[in-house]
């Protein structure tokens, strides 16, 4: 089976689509310019040092240890801060996300004081809106971080730390928690599509309510192996089985492009395998492997669960 | 001088003196075969700490070579998560508190005596006891792998992942408590080398004669004393939720989380400047040998040094950037950090201006200066990019900061350290190593270095988080990741070859002969090897280079070059004591001959925390007792204290061990205060912390009751004032008097800590953080009652069986001096149960 | 010498108690009790600021006197490295108290 994250979207910093990445990115090059100025000059030195033979006066300290410097620092801070200042303005009509970290994967819901749209493990952005991610944590520390798009953010237990970020160009990008969390920690990773803002209510206006209906006889069956073998403890799919919050949301899991919080791309063979042996595909995963399930009651209920789109 | 001076008694009986017919050179003789684990001399145990220490750089070098052969291709099956979690953690571990400490401590205690004109460090049981308390500490974490439970959670260790909930089991436990024993080594040697270097300097060498590393292995000892106690007292408390259910992290019961994060750091910043300070003033000091002129810039560097010390206790929270500080906390630690860059420059600029004076010789040790230049350089101007917040929030805990703190600890530890052993091979093998492998060795690993983690910059730039156990195909890591491995495997080429060197040259090297690289300080007055005692007599000294300045020196055979104590009319190992700022000797320093104590007392040590972790917990009590036995072994010898005896310089003649507030063994309690000090404020800003994070829980935690709070102030207010007249009495001599005020001392002790837990009584630790942390508060200072209890008696004991003479007030000294920091804190306490908890 | 070696510290010492202060008084303000207002938190902090960079203002030139006493004295010649020292730290120890200063004169709140 293929693994799908290679063909997810840029996870670097130097290729901004967002307003706090940019700022680093130009931060990023402005300093990587100036202080490898510094470092060449530094070593010009040392080397014209080595061959002089002569007596060395106090200004050179001054001028090396302290003046340069201290101009070096007060620039930076000058453009680190109004930079930040920039990054972290707040905005009234920001769209709100909730975003919880689980050992591991993601808890997704938009506009949790509105239409509280719940889903998982795909981030789906407005372009050019301002969005206040509001960060939680289940059990231990993860940290949220799509460095194309913005620079990462603790997601602590007993906390709500706030990420402003405005995505500035459609696309797809990566993203991956970046605080280590357990075994499961490099496997930890989540999609990011950005859509132009019509595109992004669209989507948004089909991804909430209740979950498609089992259209054909094998889905019927499907949704009742996912009744019955005791999946509904764990997962929520909106019309079928409601409340519970310990594994990922499943209403439209056949919609997201990767299965396993970023892991792999999404299929019903993939979706068998996971349920069969989650924890083969995925080492820290919480969710137990479904041996005891029989052939056709997985090719059911995996067909089931790719159809909820 | 003192009271005692005036009365010169001829000896006191009691005393142990030396086989009278020994020989000067014989009662310095290390003892033979498996007794040389009693020895004490900082040789014998400064090679230990400089063994043991590389054998741990090479057990951690190993796992990262098994982390970059993981790497090395994406989604390679080679370590599975769980393996390579416990093989990067244990990487980090072994390297920062296995390694690089140990590793400096042994470079300081093993250079200090020799370099300051003493014949052994001041308290060189201590040191003993310091390095069984690290080797135990590092078998216990070592010997986690045979249990196939080795901690799996980083280094930094961070809660929740490291709380039994989630890492259930005993690796974290491991961890905690194997690092807390070899911490002890830490702190001690810190005292060790504040004493040492202050108190023990030849006839004449003020401060700012001092050569410059002993300033900056001072300067380090400070930072050691101040920046433990917080991670400590945090590993302590940490234990105490994973074993007692205490919820000091817990966010339910008003901990939290990133309290630890704050404990942590607090430590681990000023941690890397505790590294890197040594490192730099080694090279401060071979760098001057080979230009041929002395250090350009003396008073500035040392400035720098200080400065450094401090500022780096600034910085702690830019690892903490991401938490989710207000901007204003984020702005203060940006500026403060990038703060660093003046006296860091101050000091790259003394070395470049150092280096104009003169034609450099371009030998092995100037090649690891050369490197420690570039890569130290370049790993400072990262530093100073990871001070920019906006940058920070993209490159922290990316694979951009593994590259920037290998720079900077390799660059700033590792290569001087490398040019540091090839500089002072020869004292411990009287031979040369080799100039053509060790230039070989210097490429090897400078190329293998560079190529390894200068990609890593770029890896990080691409987004790639630390701590992956794997990464997936063709998001522009493979490549990369590929190039470091192979840096990785170039660099551990060089450094096996220098073992083979080392190896080599034992057999093959050139003799060294005397002075071989023409240095300047006083440890190459002998041809290496220098016999045991260091200094046949202790030389005056008028110059920081007194090899280059003062001929008489390297004149003719360096047993016979003039100076102080050459006679040794009690047959006793002894040096000169000094005033700690001008140098002016005031004392001659009885020094210990070999003992078992010290390992008794870590073995007892050791014995309480391996049986802690085993869940014996009756079984500790076996454990406090033996140690009880060694401490009190090892404290209880009479001395010769006040004992005047002649110098055989100009006719001066000095008390042993004077009761002086200048003594070696003032300031070492003096030391041991400040690192009580440094823990009770950590006690004190977890406190505030969660005062001022989690007001809800506050005001959900009871009362502590005011009556035995008075009580315990009251008590606190006795002990100092029944230390005094203890101390009075015994200064005139009336020694029983004094004996039932040092049991009065003990007795008032006890009161005021049965009054702390009355005081505490209704309020439940097990119900908020808010009350666990007044519950280690209330801990803590019983615990330093009971040492004052302890110490107390045994006071009193040693007058009334006749140990102590009259006029030997010095223990009465330091018990009070004890007792009123001991004071202070009990009643900062017990006005904190009084005040803080009603503000809310 | 003793006097050189305070004037060395006393600086340093200073920068450490202001940045605890500033550090505090930040938190103070920031956290969840807000136990004082942008604005007293400002007024707060340029008092606590002003002092000890005067302190170490006076130790700098001091120091800087000190030194050109020992130029011209050649009996002074073994405190001159200490001379130097106490006067470079006082000029670190006074621009890192200004820089601490930094983020609340430009800052005029907790988030900016």
């Amino acid at each position: 089976m293929d693994s799908a994250l290679g063909i997810f979207g840029s996870q670097s910093w130097l290729r901004p689509a967002g307003i706090g990445a940019a700022s680093a990115h130009d931060l990023t090059v402005a300093m990587a310019i100036g202080l490898g100025v510094v470092f060449v000059v530094v070593m010009a030195l040392i080397a014209l040092a080595w061959r002089a033979d002569t007596a060395p006066r106090g200004w050179w300290i001054w001028s090396g240890g302290v003046i340069v410097p201290l101009g070096a620092i007060l620039l930076i801070l000058l453009g680190s801060t109004m930079a930040l200042l920039a990054m972290t303005r707040a905005h009234d009509d920001a769209l709100v996300i909730d975003v919880t970290g689980h050992q591991f994967w993601w808890d997704i819901v938009y506009d949790p004081e509105g239409a509280a749209v719940r889903d998982a493990n795909e981030l789906v952005l407005p372009k050019d809106r301002p969005v206040t991610l509001r960060l939680h944590a289940e059990d231990v520390i993860h940290s949220f971080w799509v460095p194309s798009i913005s620079g990462k953010m603790d997601m602590v237990p007993g906390r709500t730390n706030i990420l402003t970020l405005t995505a500035t160009r459609t696309g797809l990008f990566r993203g991956q928690c970046a605080e280590f969390c357990g075994v499961g920690h490099p496997r930890m990773a989540f999609e990011v599509r950005v859509l132009d803002p019509g595109a992004f209510d669209d989507w948004l206006e089909q991804t909430g309510g209740e979950a498609r209906k089992a259209a054909r006889p094998d889905l019927q069956d499907g949704r009742e192996v996912f009744e019955t073998a005791g999946c509904a403890a764990c997962h929520e799919i909106r019309g079928v089985a409601e409340g519970a919050r310990m594994g990922p949301d499943l209403t439209r899991i056949g919609a997201r492009r990767s299965l396993g919080a970023g892991m792999w791309r999404m299929s019903q063979g993939a979706l068998a395998g996971w349920i069969a042996d989650a924890r083969a595909m995925k080492p820290g995963a919480q969710m137990p492997g479904y041996t005891q399930l029989s052939g056709p009651d997985l090719r059911a209920v995996s067909a089931y669960l790719a159809s909820l789109k | 001088m003192t009271q005692t001076a005036n009365r010169t008694p001829a000896a006191y009986d009691r005393a142990p003196s030396g086989a009278h017919d020994a020989t000067f050179e014989q009662f310095w003789q290390p003892p033979p075969g498996l007794r040389v684990l009693s020895s004490v001399s900082h040789r014998v145990v400064g090679k230990r700490f400089l063994i043991t220490g590389f054998v741990f750089f090479l057990i951690a070098g190993v796992l990262a070579l098994l982390v970059r052969t993981q790497l090395i291709v994406p989604e390679n099956t080679f370590l599975d998560s769980e393996t390579y979690n416990q093989i990067f953690t244990m990487h980090g571990t072994i390297m920062m508190f296995l390694f690089a400490i140990p590793m400096l401590e042994g470079f300081g205690i093993y250079l200090i005596p020799m370099m300051v004109g003493a014949r052994d460090l001041v308290f060189p049981r201590i040191g003993s006891f310091g390095y069984f308390c690290y080797l135990f500490g590092g078998i216990i974490v070592l010997s986690s792998f045979l249990f196939d439970a080795a901690p799996d959670s980083g280094w930094f260790m961070y809660v929740p992942l490291t709380t039994s909930a989630h890492t259930p089991g005993m690796s974290a436990d491991f961890w905690l408590i194997g690092i807390t024993l070899a911490e002890v080594a830490s702190v001690t040697a810190a005292v060790e080398i504040i004493a040492a270097i202050l108190c023990s300097r030849a006839p004449g060498m003020s401060l700012s004669q001092m050569p410059i590393l002993m300033w900056y292995l001072l300067v380090t000892a400070f930072m050691i004393a101040l920046a433990f106690p917080p991670l400590i007292f945090g590993t302590v408390i940490l234990e105490a939720e994973r074993l007692l259910g205490l919820p000091f992290f817990d966010p339910e019961f008003g901990g939290d989380p990133v309290l630890w994060q704050h404990l942590f750091w607090l430590f681990g910043h000023p941690e890397v400047y505790i590294i890197f300070l040594p490192a730099a003033g080694m090279v401060a000091t071979m760098l001057p040998v080979f230009v041929g002129k002395p250090l350009f810039g003396y008073g500035f560097a040392v400035a720098a040094v200080v400065s450094m010390g401090f500022l780096s206790f600034g910085l702690w929270a830019h690892h903490m950037f991401a938490t989710g500080l207000p901007n204003m906390s984020l702005t203060l630690f940006s500026a403060a950090s990038t703060m660093v860059a003046i006296p860091t420059g101050v000091q790259i600029f003394c070395f470049v201006a150092t280096l104009t004076q003169g034609r450099p010789r371009l030998t092995v040790p100037m090649h690891f200066i050369l490197g420690f230049l570039f890569i130290f350089v370049l790993g400072g101007l990262t530093g100073v990019m990871l001070a920019s917040v906006p940058f920070n929030l993209q490159a922290h805990d990316s694979y951009f900061v593994v590259a920037h703190l290998h720079y900077v600890l390799i660059g700033g530890f590792v290569f001087p350290m490398f040019g540091a052993l090839y500089y002072w091979v020869p004292h411990f093998t009287g031979r040369m190593m080799s100039e053509t492998l060790g230039k070989w060795v210097f490429w090897l690993m400078f190329l293998g270095f560079n190529l390894a983690f200068f990609m890593m910059h770029l890896t990080g730039m691409r987004g790639m988080p630390r701590r992956v156990a794997t990464y997936p195909e063709g998001i522009g890591w493979d490549r990369l990741n590929m190039l470091s491995s192979i840096g990785a495997y170039i660099l551990a080429a060089g450094i096996a070859l220098f073992i083979v060197d080392f190896f080599r040259h034992r057999w093959v090297g050139r003799p060294a002969g005397r002075n071989p690289w023409g240095a300047a300080t006083l440890e190459w007055l002998y041809p290496p090897r220098s016999p045991g005692y260091n200094f046949r007599a202790i030389p005056i000294i008028h110059s920081r280079e007194p090899l280059w300045d003062q001929p008489e020196l390297s004149r003719g055979d360096p047993a016979g070059i003039d100076g102080a104590l050459r006679a040794y009319p009690d047959h006793r190992r002894e040096t000169i004591g000094c005033d700690p700022v001008s140098g002016a000797p005031i004392q001659i320093l009885r020094l210990p001959h070999p003992t078992w104590f010290p390992l008794v007392f870590a073995l007892g040590l050791t014995m309480i925390f391996a049986l802690t972790l085993a869940g014996l917990y009756p079984w500790t009590m076996a454990g406090a007792v033996i140690a009880l036995i060694g401490l009190t072994g090892w404290i209880w010898e009479p001395s010769d204290s006040g004992v005047i005896r002649q110098t055989g310089v100009a006719g001066l003649a000095l008390p042993v061990n004077a009761v002086d507030r200048r003594s070696h063994l003032y300031v070492g309690t003096a030391g041991a205060l400040l690192i009580s000090f440094a823990l009770y404020a950590s006690i004190l800003f977890a406190g505030l912390y969660l005062w001022n994070t989690r007001p809800l829980a506050v005001a959900q935690t009871a009362l502590p009751e005011a009556m035995p709070a008075i009580a315990a102030l009251a008590g606190a207010c006795a002990t100092p004032i029944l230390a005094w007249f203890a101390r009075r009495l015994a200064g005139v001599s009336r020694l029983v008097g004094a004996a039932l005020l040092d049991l009065g001392c003990a007795l008032a002790a006890i009161g005021a800590a049965f009054a702390v837990g009355l005081a505490l009584a209704p309020v439940d630790p097990w119900a908020t953080a808010f009350g666990a942390v007044g519950w280690a508060l209330g801990v803590f200072v019983v615990l330093n009652l009971a040492v004052v209890v302890y110490w107390a008696l045994f006071n009193a004991l040693r007058k009334l069986a006749g140990a102590v003479r009259p006029g030997q007030t010095l223990p009465d000294l330091l018990l009070a001096s004890f007792v009123n920091g001991t004071a202070l804190m009990v009643a900062g306490a017990a006005v904190l149960f009084l005040v803080l908890g009603r503000m809310a | 010498m003793t006097r050189l070696v305070i004037w060395t510290v006393c600086p340093i010492l200073l920068w450490a108690v202001h940045f605890g202060v500033v550090f505090a008084l930040i938190s103070a303000t920031c956290g969840p009790r807000a136990l004082m207002t942008p604005e007293i938190l400002r007024a707060t902090v340029s008092l606590v600021t002003v002092f000890p960079a005067l302190g170490v203002l006076a130790l700098l030139v001091a120091a800087a006197r000190r030194r050109g006493r020992i130029v011209a004295d050649t009996a002074l010649a073994p405190e001159a490295s200490l001379a130097a020292t106490a006067y470079w730290t006082a000029t670190i120890s006074l621009l890192a108290i200004l820089l601490n200063a930094v983020p609340v004169a430009v800052l005029s709140s907790c988030s900016g």
